[in-house]
């Protein structure tokens, strides 16, 4: 049972959007659309119109923008889309979130071993250019298991969860441990940052790092 | 945050990271977005539609690869087996589709996997099932132990449509004579969780309506 819709492709959103492009233009901005939403790794503008010529970039841009999404570039001239920061604010204001709970600590288990352990002992470059959630230190199941203090049948169904949404992905090159996956390419500079304050919050929670971190959070909720 | 256009980004980016939301048959829901009613009318479900051009299947005329689904030919013929089950008239539309038992799907499912080994098949099963509701391909139920089909097969277009038919014609629907006495394990309904890219339809013909072809890359 649907409710009546003629065209099930009308999309008064995206309609209204497109409105002033030409045909050809349409279908540039909708193929870039598709390519930043839906692909599993960054695109390189070269492949994409809709990247490469600064009017239709900005048509994109507004797009990404009105369904809550924005335009993420990355180094060698790679593009990708993720939350706008207000939308993720808004969104996670009360709470909410769409991980269940045993997944986000598997996750934060990923992130602890394979980024901020390698981070603090200086084992991995902070680079500003580079994606600094890329990691060459897997993390082994059995430390998943061990740490977690879950069933491992649990955990093993939650890394299923976190493999399909490209959350985790496993580092076959140097054996069979999970590191963190393509969609940490979509986070936005200031969610870059609050996660990496997280890590270091939750890898070092008594480190004085985390206790000006703690402090500037406290200033900040006093001035807004 | 108060405006139309906000509401409406929100909405999309909520759908983007938890899956098609289910909201109170009153609600109008973001604009662009499908209301889909469930049978009873208890409830509707919210199904982003974007323009042909937009979808996932560009990706392929891009040189592009979505997000890998694991066991694709698997989760595939689960998917295949429950539209078999849950869409009782092809002719119309597979939403919303009737429930089935879990043992109609299991028979089903062996028949199409040539009555492999009955715990390797429960086993992909179980994993295909819990697969295609993590994305609102399906829905499972623990308490009754049913499969229905999820909101995301309302956004099969004509011609995907028209594939699936013959192939819901190949497969023969078979009476369940024996009840597998393994209980499912423990299948999360829960959506697409953060920021996935919403997969390809898992369709489970290709063009020539093999079953083979893997659901997403």
């Amino acid at each position: 049972m649907t409710d009546p819709v003629t065209d099930p492709s009308a999309n008064p959103v995206f309609d209204a959007m497109l409105a002033e492009l030409s045909e050809r233009q349409r279908e540039d901005v909708l193929a870039g659309y598709a390519a930043l939403e839906h692909s599993a790794e960054p695109v390189h503008e070269a492949l994409l119109p809709a990247l490469r010529d600064a009017t239709l970039r900005r048509s994109l841009t507004e797009l990404l923008h009105g369904l809550g999404r924005t335009l993420i570039k990355l180094s060698g001239n790679h593009w990708t889309s993720g939350y706008r920061d207000d939308i993720q604010a808004e969104l996670t204001r009360d709470g909410w979130h769409p991980l269940e709970r045993v997944d986000r600590a598997i996750l934060t288990l990923v992130l602890v071993h394979s980024v901020a352990i390698p981070r603090s002992e200086g084992g991995l470059r902070i680079d500003q250019d580079a994606d600094t959630w890329t990691s060459p230190h897997p993390t082994s199941p059995d430390e998943i298991f061990k740490h977690s203090h879950l069933p491992r049948e649990e955990a093993r169904t939650a890394l299923g969860r976190l493999r399909a949404a490209g959350l985790v992905q496993l580092d076959r090159r140097r054996g069979t441990g999970y590191i963190p996956g393509p969609q940490f390419n979509r986070l936005t500079p200031a969610a870059r940052r609050r996660l990496q304050e997280e890590l270091i919050l939750a890898a070092g929670p008594d480190t004085p790092l985390a206790a000006a971190i703690r402090i500037r959070r406290l200033h900040n909720q006093g001035n807004s | 945050m108060s405006t139309v256009r906000e509401s409406t980004a929100i909405g999309w980016a909520r759908s983007r990271a938890a899956g098609p939301q289910r909201v109170g048959p009153s609600l109008s829901g973001p604009a662009g977005m499908r209301r889909l009613v469930e049978a009873d009318a208890s409830a509707v479900w919210l199904l982003p539609m974007v323009p042909e051009g937009a979808g996932p299947t560009v990706l392929d005329e891009l040189g592009l690869t979505a997000t890998a689904v694991e066991q694709p030919n698997d989760t595939a013929r689960v998917l295949a087996a429950c539209l078999r089950c849950c869409w009782p008239e092809p002719s119309g539309s597979p939403w919303p589709g009737v429930p089935a038992s879990w043992e109609q799907v299991t028979s089903v499912f062996r028949t199409i996997t040539d009555n492999r080994d009955e715990r390797v098949s429960n086993i992909a099963l179980v994993a295909g099932v819990r697969r295609l509701a993590g994305a609102s391909w399906l829905r499972w139920s623990e308490r009754t132990r049913e499969v229905r089909l999820g909101p995301r097969v309302a956004g099969w277009r004509d011609p995907e449509l028209s594939t699936l038919r013959e192939l819901w014609r190949l497969i023969p629907q078979v009476v369940p004579t024996v009840i597998p006495n393994v209980v499912p394990m423990k299948i999360h309904n829960v959506h697409n969780p953060v920021d996935k890219p919403v997969e390809k339809s898992p369709s489970p013909v290709d063009s020539q309506g093999s079953v083979e072809r893997p659901p997403s890359d």
